[in-house]
């Protein structure tokens, strides 16, 4: 047996620790060098390249672009097929769907990232959350996340009350999928000290016979927004009886407030592509998944029937500033 | 930074929602989607039948809306055309205006399709629109939408060079009982009662309306003094009724009558007593995801008797049959005593579909089924009924290829046991430049066929079956179809936050085959006859441009300038035989309205009280078959208060028509003097 000397025994060790060592910075400066520019991948799916979708994604660029030159890398697909989305996915640190549709396509590959829904309902969202992932907190667990199309009502019903401040009664049309809101909606009026007058109508009811007894005794009208159908066919007769009756109406879109309403709160593609950016910005958001109500909405008059109803409008700045805190942008 | 958040009054919301969420999925009620919020409230419709925005359509569009017409000068419907580029209006005689877009204006202007709730009122009788007689006041109108082009692929034959739409107002929009006067000049004598109400289930506004005027003054002719006798009285019902059974269902029913006693002619006027009736339906049936498929039938009956004075042929000749000079070869006798009633009648039955086919593809598409019968002694020589079934089908697509670019094509069909089956279609290409900033270009083709009246018509004074004294018009054997080439590029922009608006129209218009009369021979007194034919060529080119200013909702203002020249022929006298060219021609440049401008102003002081002007400025013009007319600027004025008191309303306007010299109008005689008229009316809620 040769007997070596310890000093020399441990020449071979520090030679290989050595080497290890600086192998191992090597790695950790390439990876860090690597990771350091790696730019933050974002993959936007749409539901199709019809201008309010082109738009919400454009803007959405728009904005992380002006404030992170060099921070994101930005893919598009319009409403892809499975394996199209299969193959972009591996490379996106997040998804971002835009519309209905392409959440439908992308919450079915449940992928692995964060994922964001834009410009798509409530209802919609959470009909597609539980049928991919067994429920909405099941989806918000797997960073799931959707702001809401839709604006909260409270929004109209405070610019109700600004707009006519000796409102008393506020009427509320309500469809077959909003008539589950008409508790809450009852209480939140009811903290207004307003009095809430509801109508609920579906497709089989006599419209104009259904709102016009509560349209009439309303001091404002809001319609909810409902399904396409309900939405078409009652709008003439809303416009048309809060026009005979001297009621404004507060409504939903902005298709809506030039047809006749007094005035809307809705999202606009600008103010979509405002909340995701936001989003996108914010690395909490992507931990966990949660669904949102848009911080962004024009707010938006008609001043012909303001003039008709004798309603003198301020500056929609006004109206903006005199929301309670907890519905401000 | 403004991170989307949960506040408390979503968590209040989401709470219910996220309970709610499989409840409705349960109940089998699908999710909305963003279509369902983002969902269009109609704007437009009458272009394409499809509702679209300006930006969307196919073709130049003018709406006259609420406001502009409260605001106007106008006394009359007709008079909201002054504000319209390229129109011409003006009164062949005090009971009977005429409208026109670019075709030479005679005292009955074809080739515009004109329909009030979407029911074509033009006469197959008259080839024309009878203004007196559709029973639409002026204050029951929402608004007009004028498409200034062609819109035959979607309206068919008539709508050759523009399309008319008047729709009244909803019986919804008022309740309660309104009561409307005016009197003024000429002897303006306009009433109007209504009520909008409730019927069981039908919500419906019922209008009995009273309208007269006297006309023109008496004038001169050559010198001579010459009595106008051009006054007319007209006895108007009309009912409006609208039944909703369903969200996705609603009717809507009209019922009309008006009894005229009115003078027509010029220089030599006649009594008509004239009656006319309608009755229109429309179901409309809405599906889940907004299509929508309509039903429109109507009826319209017009019905009239002249009291044509019998005469001696002595009388008429002035040569008595004793005299060397008599022309007969039988005696004397009474003329004109025969049957002086004619009649028009029109059933039209039409299906209308409108489906989103594709998220970027929308479609119109129609079919339709239409009855015309004529009766009259006086313009066909016979006492038999003459009719025509004709049948038309259409679609109209709309695809919007991206955000800049929509296209539109449309194209129809029709078949007439006249003229055959033919089709006529458009083309056009919206470049959105950007939300404010629409460029359109477009091409149509497109056919008239001949009316009942062009195609029958045979006026002649009878001695007896074999013997014809007078043969006034006689319609060719083989009239063929007009035909219209047409090619527009058209801008909208919309400035200063959308309150300026500015619509230009560049055209050139192909007109071939236009039917109008030539002289030819006839073995009778005076030895020819009018051939009605295909006689006209006509190359219209010209620009439009209309602005609308409304920078707030006290101050409107709307502009236009138009200019249009026609080059063209008509064959004035036929060849000496059949196969030959014409042997006379007549220029038709000289008959072109070559430059119009308007100008509408109005102002609403915060008191109420509402200022309102009109400058009209028409060039010089030489009526077709009528008089040289010189230019004039007509200046009207308008002064309108509002007082609102418990439950009711009193307005009081006074209007001033032309504040300035007398302006002719068709003819020379026809002196159109400063009208006074104060308007009284009174709401009860």
């Amino acid at each position: 047996m040769a007997f070596t000397h310890p000093a020399k025994r441990l020449k071979p060790f520090r030679r290989a620790t050595v080497i290890q060592l600086i192998g191992l910075l090597l790695l950790v400066f390439t990876c860090s060098y690597a990771f350091a520019d790696r730019k933050t991948a974002v993959l936007f799916v749409a539901s199709k390249s019809a201008a309010d979708y082109v738009e919400v994604l454009n803007t959405v660029q728009g904005h992380l672009e002006a404030r992170y030159p060099q921070g994101y890398e930005f893919k598009s697909k319009f409403r892809p097929s499975g394996k199209e989305l299969a193959s972009d996915l591996p490379g996106a640190d997040f998804v971002v769907t835009i519309g209905t549709a392409a959440a439908d396509i992308v919450f079915s590959v449940k992928p692995k990232v964060p994922v964001l829904s834009v410009l798509i309902t409530e209802n919609a969202f959470l009909a597609l959350a539980e049928k991919y992932y067994g429920s909405a907190e099941n989806a918000f667990a797997s960073r799931v996340s959707s702001i809401s199309l839709d604006q909260p009502v409270a929004r109209s019903i405070e610019l109700a009350k600004l707009l006519v401040p000796d409102a008393r009664d506020i009427g509320l049309m309500l469809g077959p999928a909003s008539l589950p809101r008409q508790p809450e909606l009852e209480r939140h009026i009811a903290d207004m000290s307003l009095r809430p007058q509801f109508v609920s109508i579906s497709a089989k009811d006599n419209p104009i016979h259904t709102i016009e007894p509560v349209l009439r005794r309303s001091d404002v009208f809001i319609p909810i927004s409902d399904s396409r159908l309900i939405n078409i066919a009652t709008a003439k007769w809303i416009l048309h009886l809060s026009y005979r009756y001297k009621v404004p109406v507060i409504a939903f879109s902005k298709s809506y407030l030039k047809a006749g309403a007094l005035a809307a709160v809705y999202s606009s593609p600008a103010d979509v592509a405002g909340d995701a950016a936001e989003w996108l910005k914010n690395p909490k958001s992507k931990s966990n998944g949660g669904l949102y109500v848009p911080a962004y909405y024009s707010l938006t008059f008609n001043e012909s029937v303001a003039a008709n109803l004798k309603i003198k409008l301020n500056a929609e700045q006004f109206y903006r500033d005199q929301f309670s805190q907890e519905i401000k942008q | 930074m403004h991170l989307p958040s949960f506040v408390s009054i979503n968590r209040l919301f989401l709470s219910s929602l996220i309970i709610a969420a499989p409840a409705t999925a349960a109940n089998g009620i699908d999710m909305l989607t963003e279509d369902d919020l983002l969902v269009e409230i109609p704007i437009v419709s009458n272009v394409t039948h499809m509702q679209q925005t300006l930006a969307q359509t196919p073709a130049a569009v003018t709406i006259i809306d609420r406001q502009t017409i409260q605001a106007s000068t106008a006394v009359d419907i007709t008079d909201l055309f002054r504000l319209v580029p390229g129109f011409q209006t003006y009164y062949v005689n005090g009971s009977r205006r005429g409208v026109t877009y670019h075709a030479l204006g005679d005292k009955y202007p074809r080739r515009l399709e004109v329909k009030v709730d979407g029911r074509s009122v033009y006469e197959s009788l008259f080839s024309a629109v009878t203004w007196s007689t559709i029973g639409v006041e002026l204050d029951e109108i929402d608004h007009i939408e004028i498409v200034r082009g062609a819109n035959a692929a979607a309206d068919g034959s008539n709508a050759f060079l523009a399309s008319i739409n008047i729709v009244t107002r909803s019986p919804l929009l008022d309740s309660g009982l309104s009561f409307r006067a005016q009197v003024g000049s000429a002897q303006t004598r306009n009433a109007a009662i209504s009520y909008s109400g409730k019927v069981g289930v039908v919500d419906h506004r019922t209008t009995l309306s009273v309208r007269g005027n006297d006309g023109f003054d008496d004038g001169t002719f050559r010198g001579q003094p010459l009595a106008i006798t051009d006054d007319i009285e007209s006895v108007s019902f009309a009912t409006k009724g609208l039944w909703t059974p369903s969200a996705n269902n609603n009717i809507e029913f009209q019922l009309g009558a008006t009894k005229s006693d009115l003078w027509v002619g010029g220089r030599d006027y006649v009594n008509r007593d004239m009656s006319y009736q309608y009755q229109y339906v429309n179901w409309n049936r809405l599906s889940e995801k907004g299509n929508k498929i309509q039903l429109i039938g109507y009826h319209n009956n017009l019905d009239f008797e002249d009291a044509v004075i019998p005469q001696k042929i002595s009388e008429v000749l002035g040569v008595d049959d004793t005299s060397p000079f008599w022309p007969l070869p039988v005696p004397d006798k009474t003329i004109f005593d025969g049957d002086n009633r004619s009649q028009s009648e029109r059933w039209d039955l039409e299906l209308r579909t409108s489906l989103k086919l594709a998220d970027k593809l929308r479609a119109v598409t129609g079919a339709a089924v239409r009855n015309d019968t004529v009766t009259s002694q006086t313009f066909f020589d016979t006492p038999d009924d003459i009719s025509e079934t004709s049948y038309r089908a259409y679609t109209n697509l709309e695809w919007t290829q991206s955000a800049k670019l929509v296209f539109n094509g449309g194209v129809i069909v029709e078949d007439r046991e006249s003229t055959g089956t033919y089709a006529s279609y458009r083309l056009a290409e919206n470049y959105l430049f950007n939300n404010d900033h629409v460029f359109r270009v477009a091409i149509n083709r497109s056919f008239r066929a001949p009316t009942l009246l062009e195609n029958n018509q045979m006026r002649l004074v009878r001695y007896n079956q074999d013997l014809i004294l007078d043969a006034t018009v006689i319609s060719d054997l083989d009239i063929e179809n007009e035909e219209l080439q047409s090619y527009e590029i058209g801008y909208a922009g919309y400035f200063i936050n959308r309150e300026l608006s500015l619509d230009m129209r560049l055209y050139y218009e192909q007109l071939r085959n236009i039917i109008d009369e030539r002289r030819d021979q006839y073995p009778d007194l005076d030895n020819f006859v009018n051939i009605r034919d295909n006689t006209d060529t006509q190359d219209i080119k010209g620009i439009e441009i209309q602005a609308v200013y409304i920078p707030s909702d006290q101050f409107l203002l709307r502009g236009f300038y138009s200019h249009s020249n026609i080059s063209g022929t008509n064959c004035h006298t036929s060849a000496p035989a059949v196969g030959e060219p014409c042997s006379r021609y007549r220029n038709l440049a000289k008959y072109s309205l070559n430059n119009t401008l308007g100008l509408m102003a109005s102002y609403t002081f915060d008191g109420g009280l509402r200022l309102s002007s009109t400058v009209n400025h028409n060039s010089a013009l030489e009526h077709f078959r009528a008089d040289n007319v010189e230019s004039f600027t007509r200046i009207d004025l308008k002064a309108a208060k509002t007082w609102d008191f418990n439950r009711s309303s009193v307005d009081l306007s006074l209007t001033v028509q032309n504040a300035g010299d007398p302006y002719q109008e068709y003819y020379q005689f026809n002196l159109f003097k400063t009208r006074y008229i104060l308007g009284f009316k009174m709401n009860f809620y």
